[in-house]
């Protein structure tokens, strides 16, 4: 699994230039790219600085490391992993008391635990359920931009990118789609955990948040236990034979992860392809010309601006990778966002082009036995959004400048801000027949 | 080992790899578009292929991993596998698989 490059070694790397920039920094964070290209070019695994974090950059090295969960653990408590020991003792204690502690089960668990988890995800998020949503989604697509379309504008994320995925994955979780705007504090709330530090007011504000949430789903649970459905929460709390129940801290656990990675990522990836539909119009042009392309669309989006730029791993023992010696207990960061432009594997790296070679290469679903479980259904969402969207509307631009910078503060997804659009409503839609 | 794989588009291709390699990894050095996006966990189902009926009784049975993610993919039939899970040896010689529609994303 060593992957030691000959012209660096601990002793003779030049990594001059590099401490100018700080991943902490939310400048960098909205445009890591001048960061990322610099990795590439001095030290594809680079220790942080600032904080001594070891950020996995290179393709090969970080595909090696996701395909090694016994030396690259999972197990990162998320409220440790930015916060200060007693702000995150704080965090912990406030859930203990009148809530449930935290606890690592699914994304945040190593094999063999995390098989338990993820199957109970994969029997309802799976490809061959996933094709069974698609009118479903094509529906609802419609209705959204039913809303806006006659006014020639719209806020592209709270009409269309949020309540999108937002409604579908509520229907697929098994909560009521009614109170999305809920679910998305919720999940905004749990990120921020791990993407942005935190006062101690801000800390004890978000254990209150979490411990609401607590309690809204223990009552589902209860209610799923007697009146079982098709969704994820009956799956989660009513255990097929010759399982292990699953303890009420695990249920937590596994709806926090699906509730923090079930909202932002997708409006995100929906909110990049709209933006970038607005800065290289000549993509529509091409999209519109042959729908096919869609789908190196939506890979190339997701290698260009991935949602998901990074999340963390603890080494379980020393490692060697990259050139780079990582201690054992080292904290990691899985970088997907910069994988994703290492000119060893994509050409022109900083480029959009719709039509790079082998572009599904990517890693923004991540790689190995953590691969994204949404991923089916993501896809799914953004093929039908972009035929809907290229069937009815056309002419994208921004009604309002984007702010500077575009995301907000984040040391691991890239959550945009706003995407205030404007558009020209097609006279006579066309109906083109949706192909995944 | 030489193995026939028969591409989305239905173009058939000759292919050659080392013993003890998973055919994934063979289809995927090629060239030839295999999503495999799990990297050979038998998580995603993007390395579906379907065996030669001729063959399918003489390769290993699928362990449980690959069983149930085969139970969850798309367009399965009974020649279904996930070419992952599949080593090359020398008993696969003259073997020939077709890709499946996921196998492109």
């Amino acid at each position: 699994m060593t992957t030691r490059n000959h012209d660096e070694t601990d002793t003779t790397k030049d990594l001059s230039g590099l401490d100018r920039f700080d991943l902490l920094d939310p400048e960098v964070q909205s445009a890591p790219w001048d960061f990322y290209k610099a990795l590439h070019e001095k030290c594809p695994v680079y220790r942080m600085p600032q904080n001594g974090y070891y950020v996995i950059a290179g393709y090969n090295e970080l595909k090696s490391a996701l395909m090694d969960p016994d030396r690259f653990s999972n197990q990162a408590m998320r409220h440790k992993m930015l916060q200060p020991s007693k702000l995150s003792n704080i965090f912990a204690d406030m859930l203990k008391e009148r809530g449930w502690e935290p606890y690592l089960t699914l994304q945040r668990a190593d094999p063999p635990e995390h098989r338990r988890y993820r199957k109970i995800i994969d029997r309802v998020l799976n490809p061959k359920n996933v094709r069974g949503l698609l009118p479903r989604i094509e529906e609802l697509s419609h209705q959204l931009v039913d809303g806006f379309a006659d006014r020639g504008e719209c806020d592209w994320i709270g009409e269309y990118a949020f309540p999108l995925p937002g409604t579908i994955i509520a229907e697929q979780i098994g909560l009521d789609p009614s109170e999305i705007k809920t679910f998305k504090k919720w999940g905004d709330n749990i990120l921020s955990l791990f993407t942005k530090s935190k006062t101690e007011e801000q800390m004890r504000e978000c254990a209150e948040i979490e411990i609401e949430m607590q309690h809204y789903m223990v009552k589902i649970f209860e209610d799923r236990k007697k009146n079982p459905r098709d969704d994820i929460i009956s799956n989660l709390v009513n255990t097929q034979e010759g399982e292990d129940e699953l303890t009420l801290q695990e249920q937590l656990s596994v709806m926090n992860q699906l509730i923090g990675g079930g909202y932002e990522t997708l409006i995100s990836a929906l909110t990049h392809q709209m933006w970038q539909l607005i800065r290289f119009p000549q993509v529509e042009a091409e999209l519109r010309a042959d729908r096919s392309l869609i789908r190196n669309f939506i890979n190339e989006s997701l290698r260009y601006e991935s949602p998901t730029q990074g999340l963390f791993r603890i080494t379980k023992e020393e490692v060697e990778l990259g050139g780079t010696t990582i201690p054992e207990g080292s904290v990691c960061l899985s970088r997907y966002g910069a994988a994703n432009r290492d000119p060893k594997v994509f050409q022109s790296p900083d480029e959009f082009n719709i039509h790079r070679d082998r572009v599904s290469q990517h890693l923004a679903f991540g790689t190995g036995i953590h691969f994204c479980p949404g991923a089916a259904l993501a896809r799914a969402e953004m093929t039908i959004t972009w035929n809907v969207i290229l069937d009815r509307l056309e002419g994208f631009e921004l009604a309002e400048p984007m702010p500077c910078p575009a995301h907000e503060p984040s040391l691991q997804l890239l959550p945009m801000k706003q995407l205030k659009l404007r558009f020209k409503k097609r006279d006579v839609p066309e109906q083109t027949p949706i192909s995944l | 080992m030489k193995f026939t794989v028969i591409d989305q588009d239905g173009a058939e291709h000759a292919l050659e790899g080392a013993d003890g390699l998973p055919l994934m990894e063979i289809i995927h050095a090629s060239g030839l578009e295999i999503a495999a996006q799990c990297g050979g966990s038998a998580a995603c189902a993007t390395c579906h292929v379907y065996v030669d009926s001729a063959w399918t009784d003489r390769l290993p049975q699928p362990e449980e991993m690959e069983a149930s993610m085969l139970e969850m993919a798309e367009d399965v039939d009974e020649q279904s596998r996930l070419s992952c899970q599949i080593t090359a040896t020398h008993v696969h010689d003259g073997l020939r698989i077709t890709l499946a529609p996921g196998t492109r994303v």
